[in-house]
């Protein structure tokens, strides 16, 4: 907890504030106060009574004043008073011919008593109202530090569980006792520990949002001072816990409009895509259907145009197909609702998958292909794996320029099975390395084949699916490399003895 | 085309949607088969049960009911072939759709041209050629009266097991066999499970008959479903992927 230090510097301050606990030393100390009043005017009148024979008794009662304005001075009214009286007393008891008798013989004298004695009285009542003072602002000043400890504290906690314990360990330190927030309805019942609760409300008694409890001892129950300094402790509490809700309430809404954006950023730009071979293939068609129309034809489309035309279109629809499976399978990945089938898979039937998927795109063969023999089967899903491998490659042959072939190298590291999909194309930007498997995110040049910025984060969303990694780096002499690493099972598929050849034979 | 209506093939297309019904229709019908339509599959049912056609091409996304209940109630009394129709993530439906008794399946969006080369090759299995014993794929030929097998005239050995899988797609050449089915009649019941066994075997007898293995020519994938044997030069389009 961040309040480890915080009760030490606040200890001083749980005397000042905690009067119950410490009511029997504040006696002693107040007899203290009275006994050293007592033996002040004791020792002056000790010294005074060799002196008393040299020096004018009018003179010597400037010691007991001094005695008087010590004791208002330090030890309080009440001592300061008792010393006034008994310095009245001893000076006419020792100080005043005759000696050793409250009788006086020159009433004078009477006039310094009534001075000495209003003097003491007013000094006394006066230091000690500074002194009461003093105490007061001490007092304000300790609540104040309190409450800007608390304060801070509250405003570094980041949700509603830190203020509550940042609330709870302040409340501990400053009147050490246990507290209790609760929200909704109903005090708290629990940890009453045999004293009564004392429960302050967080929030206006309208909108009435929770209480802080305090458990206090039925002996002493908290004073008016200390009552006031815990509703200001929850009046920060609730202010805290308040501004904490508003800005997560902020931060949602936030979030929300960023999605909101995102996603008719997406919408524009599937609809732009779909909308694309849409236009080219309703052409088409609208070309092909004029030309017959009613009947009779508008215009002659030879039979090369016409195959042209066709063709076109078939492409387009096969594009927009191959879209809405990305669309589609993008969706899966973010829904969560891809759920692998997972099964042992050669490698080499993969790839050959995946190549021949590609295969429309790549004439036979031009594909490089290292592959080790008796590679360890793979436990992965075949059907997306496909997929996700295809799109690497997809892009490999997209991307690589035409004039070397890519490349496709497999190879055992460690416990993961290495697939390296190199192409001799014209690379990324560094800085874009990390981002071409983002969502929608294309690289731009002018250009360049078109595509939906989807392919490369499906492939990372299956890969990763698997507990697998997949990167893209530069390759050293130009192009782009993308690493795809799949573990391989520990396990082996359990190899079930297999039934004698010979008894299986049907002829 | 009319005076001959009692010979041509009869196709039911059984599909929800219009437009694919339509262009069905046209297409199949423009090659000489005679087509009825049905657009549930009560409907479909009933229809199978009057017009006994010799193919059902049967869409997976029926509103009344799934492909594979249909399956289920046609395969009761009848053993009509089913190609079936679906949308490409559905693996699973199209093997329980397989396992259920469909011949073999396509993936929509597909091509008339696909669709015509998989009805041949279901339709192929009723022919009488079905008896014969010598089976040429390409460089590849298959003497299943003396169990030889030779890729350019000359003999590839073969174990037993592994001429077992290759006589199973052999004989349903062209047509869509899952693993489950392979396992069946190559090992026989009991051993659906040994996916690793056919998935051992099938890597060495590509080995052995494929020229290059990565490419097969003979032999294909279809992935997450099973295995297809066809010559590799007549395949139509691909298929697989979500």
């Amino acid at each position: 907890m961040k309040n480890v230090k915080t009760p030490r510097t606040l200890h001083g301050w749980m005397a000042a504030f905690s009067e119950g606990g410490s009511r029997s030393a504040d006696a002693a100390a107040k007899r203290r106060a009275y006994g050293t009043s007592l033996l002040l005017v004791v020792a002056v009148t000790l010294l005074g009574i060799p002196v008393r024979w040299f020096i004018a008794p009018t003179n010597l009662v400037m010691l007991y004043l001094a005695v008087v304005v010590w004791s208002a001075l330090f030890l309080g009214r009440g001592p300061s008073v008792l010393a006034s009286v008994l310095s009245v007393l001893a000076f006419d008891f020792f100080m005043v011919p005759p000696f050793y008798t409250f009788v006086v013989n020159d009433s004078e004298y009477i006039i310094t008593f009534a001075g000495l004695l209003s003097v003491g009285l007013v000094i006394s009542s006066l230091t000690s109202r500074v002194r009461e003072q003093a105490r007061a602002a001490l007092a304000r000043e300790r609540q104040t530090q309190a409450l800007f400890e608390l304060s801070r504290d509250l405003s570094a906690a980041g949700d509603a569980a830190a203020a509550e314990r940042a609330v709870l360990a302040h409340v501990r330190a400053v009147f050490g006792v246990s507290a209790v927030l609760s929200f909704g309805n109903g005090a708290p019942q629990e940890r009453t520990e045999g004293g009564t609760i004392l429960s302050v409300p967080l929030g206006e008694p309208g909108t009435l949002r929770g209480i802080l409890a305090v458990c206090q001892d039925p002996e002493h129950p908290f004073d008016p001072a200390r009552r006031r300094l815990l509703e200001a402790f929850a009046i920060q509490a609730d202010m805290a816990l308040e501004r904490i809700r508003l800005s997560g309430d902020a931060r949602d809404l936030e979030l929300l409009r960023a999605r909101e954006k995102m996603q008719s950023a997406l919408l524009s730009s599937i609809s732009h895509e779909l909308r694309t071979p849409l236009s080219s293939i309703e052409g088409v068609l609208s070309t092909l259907r004029e030309g017959v129309d009613g009947g009779k034809e508008l215009f002659r489309l030879d039979e090369a145009a016409r195959s042209e035309l066709v063709e076109t279109a078939w492409s387009e629809a096969r594009r927009m197909n191959q879209l809405v499976e990305n669309l589609l399978g993008m969706t899966r990945l973010e829904a969560g609702a891809l759920s692998l089938r997972r099964e042992f898979i050669d490698v080499e039937e993969l790839l050959g998958e995946v190549l021949r998927r590609t295969e429309d795109r790549l004439a036979e063969g031009r594909v490089r292909m290292e592959i080790p023999e008796d590679l360890p089967p793979l436990r992965a899903d075949f059907v997306l794996l496909t997929q996700a491998l295809g799109n690497v490659l997809d892009n490999a042959v997209k991307y690589g320029g035409g004039t070397s072939p890519p490349e496709v190298r497999v190879s055992l590291r460690e416990e993961d099975l290495e697939i390296v999909v190199a192409d001799r194309g014209r690379g990324i930007p560094e800085a874009e390395l990390e981002r071409v498997f983002e969502k929608f995110h294309r690289l731009a040049f002018p250009g360049g084949p078109g595509g939906t910025g989807l392919g490369l984060s499906i492939s990372r969303g299956i890969v990763e699916a698997h507990g697998g990694m997949i990167q893209a780096r530069c390759r050293s002499g130009g192009g782009t490399e993308v690493v795809i690493r799949l573990p391989v099972d520990e396990e082996r598929p359990e190899e079930k003895k297999e039934p004698q050849e010979e008894e299986r034979r049907r002829t | 085309m009319t005076t001959e209506r009692s010979e041509a093939t009869r196709v039911l297309v059984v599909d929800d949607e219009k437009a694919i019904r339509r262009f069905l229709h046209i297409s199949l019908q423009a090659k000489g088969y005679d087509v009825s339509e049905a657009e549930r599959g009560d409907e479909g049912l009933s229809l199978a049960a009057i017009r006994h056609p010799d193919l059902i091409v049967l869409d997976l996304g029926l509103p009344d009911m799934d492909g594979t209940a249909f399956l289920r109630h046609l395969r009761e009394w009848s053993a009509v072939h089913v190609i079936v129709l679906s949308v490409r993530e559905r693996e699973t439906d199209k093997i329980a759709a397989l396992d259920a008794g469909a011949d073999d399946y396509l993936t929509k969006p597909f091509s008339v041209g696909e669709l015509l080369a998989r009805m041949r090759a279901v339709l192929r299995r009723t022919a009488p050629a079905e008896e014969e014993p010598l089976h040429r794929i390409g460089r590849l030929a298959v003497d299943l009266a003396r169990r030889r097998v030779t890729l350019d005239d000359r003999e590839i050995p073969l174990t037993p097991t592994e001429y077992e899988i290759l006589r199973v797609l052999v004989t349903h050449r062209g047509r869509i066999l899952t693993h489950t089915q392979i396992l069946r009649l190559v090992w026989g019941e009991g051993y659906e499970e040994g996916r690793h066994l056919l998935r051992v075997n099938m890597s060495n007898l590509r080995r052995k008959i494929e020229p290059d293995p990565r490419f097969p020519r003979y032999i294909f994938t279809e992935p997450g479903v099973g295995y297809r044997l066809c010559d590799g030069e007549n395949r139509p389009g691909n298929s697989g992927g979500w």
